[in-house]
Parts: C-alpha cells; sequence; structure tokens
C-alpha cells in the first residue's frame, strides 16, 4: 500500500519533463531492483529555477523523483544544501519496509545535489 | 466494496450470495456433528448435502472426499501424509520426491521441509517457455526411490494447465504417490478426478466463490494417508476438528453453483480472454503474452501480460490509485538489498527483466464484457503515463550509487 504523498506524487508527476536547457544532471540508480533517476537542473545565481526529472522504477521511485524536485525548484541550492536528515526522512511519509529504498535513493539525490554545488 | 475493478480472481473470488445465504442457514444449526442426538439430524444432512456438492465438482464418490480448512492445509496432509506413511513402513530409506518448479509455496515449503527434516532428494522440474511439465520430463527424472510425485493441475501465474492424465499414466503400476494441486482449476475448469487418475487432489472454496479458510482433499480409493491433524475421529478418523459446519455448507453451496454454471463460464472467459488479448495487442502494441500458445492447455479466466520496457509494479500502482483496478504482479522490491522475482515466470525462461514488466489479470463471475475495455484504456493510459515519465531515461543513464 501506499500513503498519500507516493500516490499524489505518482500519479500526477509534475516534473516528468525534459528541460532543453539545464545546467546540472544528477543522475542515479539502484542495482537490486534497477530503479534509474535522472534529475535534469537550471541553476542560476545559486537558485534552481527549474527541476525535471525523468525516473524509470517502482511506483514510489516515481514518486520520489517528483517529490525531490518539487522540493528544491524555486530553492537556494544553499537552502537546500541545510537541510537536515530528518527534514528529508519526513519527505516521503511513512513507507513499507519494501519502499525503504526509495528513502535511500532520496538522501542519495540530496547528497548529489550538493555534491555538484561543491565541486 | 466495487467489484468492477476486479482482476484478481486467481487470488481471492467474492463469496456468491448462494454461500452467504447457505453459511447464515447453517450457522443456526448449532449442533456438533459428533453427537448423537436427534438435534443433529440436520446438520448431518448439511454436511452430507455439501459433500455430494464437491464430489460432483471433483468428480468422485462421497467416501473419497475429505474437508479441511483450504488449499494450503490439503497440500501439507497429502505429501506429508504419504511421506510419514512410507517413512514408518521403511526407515532409513531416502526418498525421493518430484516437483515442478511452478508449484505455489504451499508445495515448495512443504518439500524444502521434508528435504531439510528426513533428507529426501528432491527434482524439481522446469516447465518449458509455456509452463508446462511434460509427462516425459517426470518419466526421465524419476529413480528407483522415487516415493511422491506433485504436480498442479493448474498455474496460478500463467493458467497453464498440465497433462495430469498422461503423468497419471506414467506413475501408475510404479507404486509411486500422485498428488495434484488442484486449487486453481477445481470450479473453473472440468475436473474429474476417476478420470484424471491421480492419488491425491486439493482444492480450495475461496477460488470459486466459497468462503476462505475451507477446502478439501480427495483421496482416491485405496490409497492410505497418514493424518495430518490427529483428533476426535471426525471425517471418518481421517482430520481432527469439529468440522467447519457452516463454511462446509457454504463451501458446497458454492460447488453446486460451479457445477451449473461451469460450461457458461468456460465460454464466457473464453471470450474475455480473447478480447483482453485483441484490445491490449490494439492500444499496447508491444504487449507480449505469457503461458501457453495453445489456448486449450490454459484456464481461460487467466492472462499473464508483459509490457517490455515498462515496470509492472508501477503500471499496477497507477490503476489501484487511479483506476480502482486490481492486479498480481510477477514481482515486488522487498527490501533495500532485494527483489522478489516469481519463480513460476523464471522457470519459464523469462528474464529478470521480463519478469518485472509482467502482470496476471484474472477474471471471473462477476466480470462484465464492458469491464474489459474500462480495463484496457486504463492499461493504455498508465502506460502512456509511464513512458512520459521515463522517457528520456535510457539504459546508459544507470550509475550505481
Ligand atoms: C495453486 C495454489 N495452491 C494452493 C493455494 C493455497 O490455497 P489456500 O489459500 O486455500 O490455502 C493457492 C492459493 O493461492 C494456489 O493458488
Amino acid at each position: 500500500m501506499f500513503n498519500d504523498i507516493i500516490v499524489r506524487n505518482f500519479s500526477n508527476p509534475t516534473h516528468a519533463a525534459e528541460l532543453v536547457q539545464s545546467t546540472n544532471t544528477i543522475e542515479l540508480g539502484n542495482p537490486v531492483c534497477g530503479d534509474r533517476i535522472k534529475v535534469q537542473l537550471n541553476i542560476q545565481d545559486g537558485l534552481i529555477l527549474q527541476a525535471a526529472y525523468a525516473a524509470w522504477g517502482c511506483a514510489t521511485s516515481l514518486a520520489t523523483g517528483n517529490v525531490f524536485c518539487q522540493k528544491i525548484q524555486g530553492t537556494s541550492v544553499a537552502d537546500v544544501c541545510n537541510l537536515s536528515k530528518e527534514e528529508i526522512d519526513k519527505m516521503l511519509g511513512d513507507l513499507e519496509p519494501a519502499q525503504h529504498h526509495c528513502l535511500e535513493m532520496l538522501h542519495n539525490l540530496f547528497a548529489k545535489l550538493q555534491q555538484t554545488f561543491h565541486a | 466494496m466495487s467489484i468492477q475493478g476486479y482482476f484478481d480472481y486467481n487470488a481471492t473470488t467474492p463469496v456468491c450470495s448462494e454461500a452467504i445465504n447457505a453459511f447464515v442457514n447453517a450457522a443456526k444449526a448449532f449442533a456438533n456433528p459428533s453427537s448423537k442426538y436427534a438435534l443433529v439430524k440436520p446438520v448431518g444432512a448439511f454436511l452430507s448435502e455439501a459433500r455430494e456438492s464437491l464430489c460432483k465438482l471433483v468428480g468422485c464418490a462421497t467416501d473419497e472426499l475429505f474437508f479441511t480448512s483450504g488449499g494450503t492445509e490439503s497440500n501439507n496432509w497429502a505429501l506429508k501424509g504419504v511421506f510419514l506413511r512410507e517413512f514408518t513402513a521403511a526407515p532409513g530409506e531416502s526418498a525421493h520426491i518430484i516437483i515442478s518448479a511452478l508449484e505455489h509455496s504451499s508445495i515448495l515449503e512443504v518439500v524444502r521441509y521434508l528435504e531439510r527434516t528426513f533428507h529426501c532428494e528432491v527434482s524439481r522440474l522446469n516447465p518449458d517457455n509455456e509452463g508446462i511439465i511434460s509427462a516425459e520430463s517426470v518419466l526421465a527424472a524419476l529413480r528407483p526411490n522415487t516415493r511422491v510425485v506433485s504436480i498442479m493441475l493448474a498455474n496460478n501465474e500463467v493458467g497453464s494447465i498440465q497433462p495430469i492424465c498422461d503423468i497419471s499414466r506414467v506413475l501408475r503400476d510404479r507404486n509411486i504417490h500422485f498428488h495434484v494441486d488442484g486449487v486453481q482449476a477445481v470450479g473453473k475448469i472440468k475436473v474429474d478426478a476417476h478420470m484424471l487418475g491421480m492419488d491425491t487432489l486439493s482444492f480450495s472454496g475461496h477460488k470459486f466463490y466459497g468462503p476462505k479458510g475451507c477446502g478439501g482433499l480427495y483421496i482416491r480409493r485405496g490409497v492410505t494417508l497418514e493424518p495430518l491433524i490427529h483428533g476426535g475421529g471426525q471425517e471418518r478418523g481421517y482430520r481432527g476438528g469439529t468440522e467447519a459446519v457452516a463454511m462446509i455448507v457454504s463451501m458446497g453451496a458454492a460447488a453446486k453453483l460451479a457445477s451449473e454454471q461451469l460450461d457458461e463460464n468456460l465460454q464466457r472467459f473464453a471470450q474475455y480472454s480473447d478480447l483482453l488479448r485483441k484490445q491490449l495487442t490494439q492500444k499496447v502494441p508491444t504487449v507480449v503474452f505469457n503461458g501457453p500458445k495453445n489456448l486449450s492447455m490454459q484456464v481461460p479466466n487467466t492472462l499473464s501480460i508483459c509490457i517490455p520496457g515498462i515496470r509492472a509494479e508501477a503500471l499496477a500502482a497507477i490503476l489501484d490509485n487511479l483506476n480502482g483496478i486490481q492486479v498480481s504482479l510477477g514481482s515486488a522490491c522487498s527490501n533495500n538489498k532485494t527483489m522478489s522475482l516469481s519463480h513460476v515466470l523464471l522457470s519459464m525462461g523469462l528474464t529478470d527483466e521480463e519478469v518485472k514488466s509482467t502482470l496476471r489479470v484474472s477474471v471471473g463471475l462477476y466480470t462484465q464484457e464492458e469491464d474489459i475495455k474500462f480495463f484496457t484504456d486504463a492499461v493504455a493510459n498508465a502506460v502512456s503515463i509511464l513512458n512520459r515519465i521515463s522517457k528520456p531515461v535510457s539504459e546508459d543513464h544507470v550509475l550505481t550509487t
């Protein structure tokens, strides 16, 4: 069963798109279940103007991509980098054990974004 | 609960009104069937009538049918019952068991237990790529110490029907017990235990519109099994425990209905299967159907659908949450480290990717013709959503974390 956050995000993935103009790309995969996420960003002067994603995987991973984009679009990279582990943990709502790998993916997406910025 | 979107009749079926009414009626006759006073008479009559209805559905005599708590118990009983009988008769001898790789967990796990505890040898036969086990492959696997063969009549995931008659012929006169898991067949296709020739056959009420937790085992006359549940001598001393009267009577009513409607349902479901195939092929041209090419070897209510490139788990989630449609899957993420893939589909030679892209659709008594269009439209819509989400991601983008 899926919680409301997951259902809302995979059945209406508002950020599933391809950006024509992007400044950065983050890509992730889960070698076990084969989930893949690619996020494109348009960052100008430290502000994330646009975030869009594509994903192939289980319903929760599709929702995860959307939750991530929704959270970061319109936010400054600095603010995103300041998000605590606890805040990120709450973003997907209550998950079943079989869905926990998506929370790991979400953390990895934030970590990759931070790496991109600090690189 | 709406059942317009219910496409998972192989998991379980809604209880038919005949079975519900019979349950309520029988529940009022509360006397213990083992008591000796006149109050028991109507209870006894209820049970006899139910037994007769089930014998008709299974194709056996009343002294050959035993009530149990369902398919799982019946399968446990048949395999452990033979084994314990054999074990007492010939201690120290290692027995060999043959099963198909397609079996339900209620066979697979029992055999694993026998293997672990009694060190029996086990052969697990893979089917061909259409999900069929041939009598020749059973013959080839026989060993001098083969004591039990267990092959299911109809498979729950792809609906393939096994050549039970041919396998019985191979095993006849060899003193090998032949058990058949008939749970997905009884009530759905014509089953005649005597004609099929197995020694034991299991069935389950909730697969043919009866209550859950009630089923039975056919034991061919002359075959002896050690009881699984020892107790107060019920079921002619073969299955202890006060009979679940109302459940059995309810299952009996469902069995009666199933017998009466069998031919009509077979025709109707074959027509639905044809519609499903045609409409899906038209709306999602890449679709592939797993299972027998010869449709007479498939239970017509079951269709295993593979849509390459689509993750079936996500498709099912959209169908459920957007359209209120329920289907079953060939795979699931089980935790952070593993992915469970259907052993049935893998044994048929499907790749991991194909298994992840497979869902099972099973129709039944309350499926209407217009539901098929509702279903195939919803699948087409879900596929387009998923394609939109996944479009720019290709295999090349996989980066391991
Ligand atoms: C082939 C098969 N065997 C056995 C069972 C178990 O039956 P029950 O649910 O009555 O224990 C099932 C149920 O899913 C089944 O599909």
